[in-house]
């Protein structure tokens, strides 16, 4: 759980907010609660999802074996452009908090960041979340100490006017603030290595949603209240800058540091996710067997994350400030994932209705069901079509993407020549232990 | 890209509906059929060929337009696919004993 909301909370609260509030206005926090619409239903196909099928590479199992195997294949193939992206994200929020406390130059910050991110990675998963914990009450306490003396200190005059630019950068604002729920996708990743998880998955994943949109929410408003959005706009470590109206000086270094941890939380485990998702497509064969080696000190998917970790150096090279861009682009990516699981959620009660039927929690498919897929998927598309509008830049890279994946997708099967068909196979259905969580429900047989 | 039912049991396929599913036709003239929409939608905007708040819709709802008319067009190749590989595949076994008898 710590994880999770480690995951979901951080980088958006501290980074995200400011720039936004400078291009749409004090009604940012009207994107906030927007951006918690699509959040929802993502968790709600994720706890589903999990709770019925909990299994390694989560997103990229469901969709490649509930609808088809290149829609589940673009989940590993667009995973590290989305986490270099997101670690790109981290960076600069982590270089931008720091420099709150002292002045260096941005690019050493970045890459000190990156190298650290690329160590405790390769170090393994017990190293993470010993760390994980420690970083995440860090950042609670933080933003208990922003929050609530913070509501005290709002101005109701800097809330209007709520859109001074109109409603037009209200729809950008909704898609980037929906960035910081794509940690939810955590524990349905993990899957298998969770104890219980069919039906801690959608307890933890609710629960989790429901908390997460309410710290977001009051973190947003309060920011807004005590800060006229101006300002708001052309601030660096705004969060912290603005917490100095009502907090003391030790009081405002407080809350800085609280975003330092708070960034660290999120990039933790952006790899630990990604790679479990890599891992899982290259056993499957559909991309590098050396991608599922095991570190043998370590225990870790260490070429994984190698892929995943080590591209960012170079991209930090052109990218060091474009952090709205940035997110607009992780979440469209995130959005396109959800619109394939709420199809692979339809789907799941025909392919595997085993499962669905023994899943903790599930809604009655010609019921709850079918309105929360097409809810999520007409949202999807609402969203896709927003963007397209107003980043065209950041939908074409990431179908320009998709293709070049076709492109990777073809050659792999031209390269299985005559056993094609064993790799379609492998790709479309569940391991054998897997298949038994439907009676068992659980994996401790299969892993004793 | 079926929805509420699987093309069928995977287990079930032939040798050629794996060959001809595992390539996965209609998904990737999807893609294309998204990015030429969107490719078309851009350059009109750009050029101003079109009144302003057309090409600002076109860039929202070309790339979907592009996609649907992408995947029919693939989901049409991907059966004509199969049917050619199966009447090949019916030719070759009938050839085979005609070769056969008159060696």
């Amino acid at each position: 759980m710590a994880l999770v909301v480690g995951n979901a909370v951080s980088i958006p609260i501290f980074v995200l907010p400011a720039p936004l509030a400078g291009s749409v206005g004090p009604g940012v926090v009207v994107a906030v609660v927007l951006a918690a619409v699509p959040a929802f239903l993502a968790v709600l196909y994720n706890a589903q999802l999990g709770s019925a099928m909990p299994v390694a590479g989560g997103l990229y199992v469901y969709i490649s074996r509930l609808i088809a195997p290149f829609w589940g294949f673009l989940v590993p193939f667009a995973l590290p452009i989305v986490t270099w992206a997101a670690l790109l994200f981290a960076a600069i929020g982590f270089a931008e908090y720091v420099r709150f406390f002292i002045e260096i130059p941005v690019a050493p910050l970045i890459y000190g960041f990156l190298v650290f991110v690329l160590l405790i990675n390769l170090l393994g998963i017990k190293a993470v979340a010993r760390a994980q914990i420690l970083f995440v009450v860090m950042m609670f306490l933080s933003l208990g100490a922003f929050i609530v003396p913070g509501i005290f200190a709002v101005n109701p005059a800097n809330y209007t006017p709520a859109f001074p630019n109109g409603v037009g950068p209200l729809g950008l604002a909704v898609v980037a603030l929906y960035y910081p729920y794509l940690g939810f996708g955590l524990l349905t990743e993990l899957g298998e290595e969770i104890e219980n998880p069919g039906k801690n998955i959608p307890i933890a994943l609710i629960s989790g949603v429901v908390t997460v949109a309410l710290i977001y929410l009051l973190f947003v408003f309060v920011l807004v209240g005590v800060m006229p959005w101006q300002q708001l706009g052309e601030t660096e470590a705004a969060v912290a800058v603005a917490s100095q109206q009502f907090l003391p000086w030790w009081g405002s270094d407080f809350v800085a540091a609280g975003a330092f941890f708070a960034v660290l939380t999120t990039v933790n485990t952006t790899l630990l996710v990604s790679s479990r998702t890599v891992m899982r497509a290259a056993r499957d064969g559909i991309l590098p067997e050396s991608l599922s080696n095991i570190h043998p000190r370590f225990g870790t998917p260490y070429m994984s994350v190698l892929l995943l970790g080590v591209p960012p150096f170079f991209i930090a090279v052109f990218i060091q400030t474009e952090v709205v861009g940035l997110s607009v682009f992780i979440a469209l990516a995130t959005l396109t994932a959800m619109f394939f699981s709420a199809i692979a959620l339809w789907n799941l009660p025909v392919e595997f209705p085993e499962h669905y039927e023994n899943a903790t929690l599930k809604l009655r498919r010609y019921r709850g069901l079918l309105f929360a897929v097409i809810t999520g998927m007409l949202v999807s598309a609402t969203i896709w079509a927003v963007t397209l509008i107003q980043l065209p830049i950041a939908g074409m890279l990431l179908v320009s993407w998709f293709g070049l994946g076709y492109v990777y997708y073809r050659y792999k099967l031209r390269k299985e020549g005559d056993d094609v068909g064993e790799l379609y196979m492998r790709m479309v259905t569940l391991d054998e232990h897997e298949e038994a969580f439907a009676e068992e429900q659980t994996y401790e047989d299969a892993t004793e | 890209m079926p929805v509420g039912r699987f093309r069928k049991n995977p287990r079930e396929l032939d040798d050629f509906e794996k060959q001809v599913f595992a390539a996965q036709y209609p998904e990737g003239s999807l893609l294309l059929g998204m990015g030429v929409g969107l490719f078309f939608a851009m350059t009109a905007k750009d050029l101003s060929l079109l009144p302003s708040l057309v090409t600002t819709l076109g860039t929202g709802v070309g790339p979907i337009i592009g996609g649907v008319f992408g995947y029919l067009l693939g989901h049409a190749y991907k059966q004509r696919r199969l049917r050619s590989l199966r009447r090949r595949s019916k030719s070759n076994t009938h050839e085979k004993p005609v070769s056969a008898e008159e060696n």
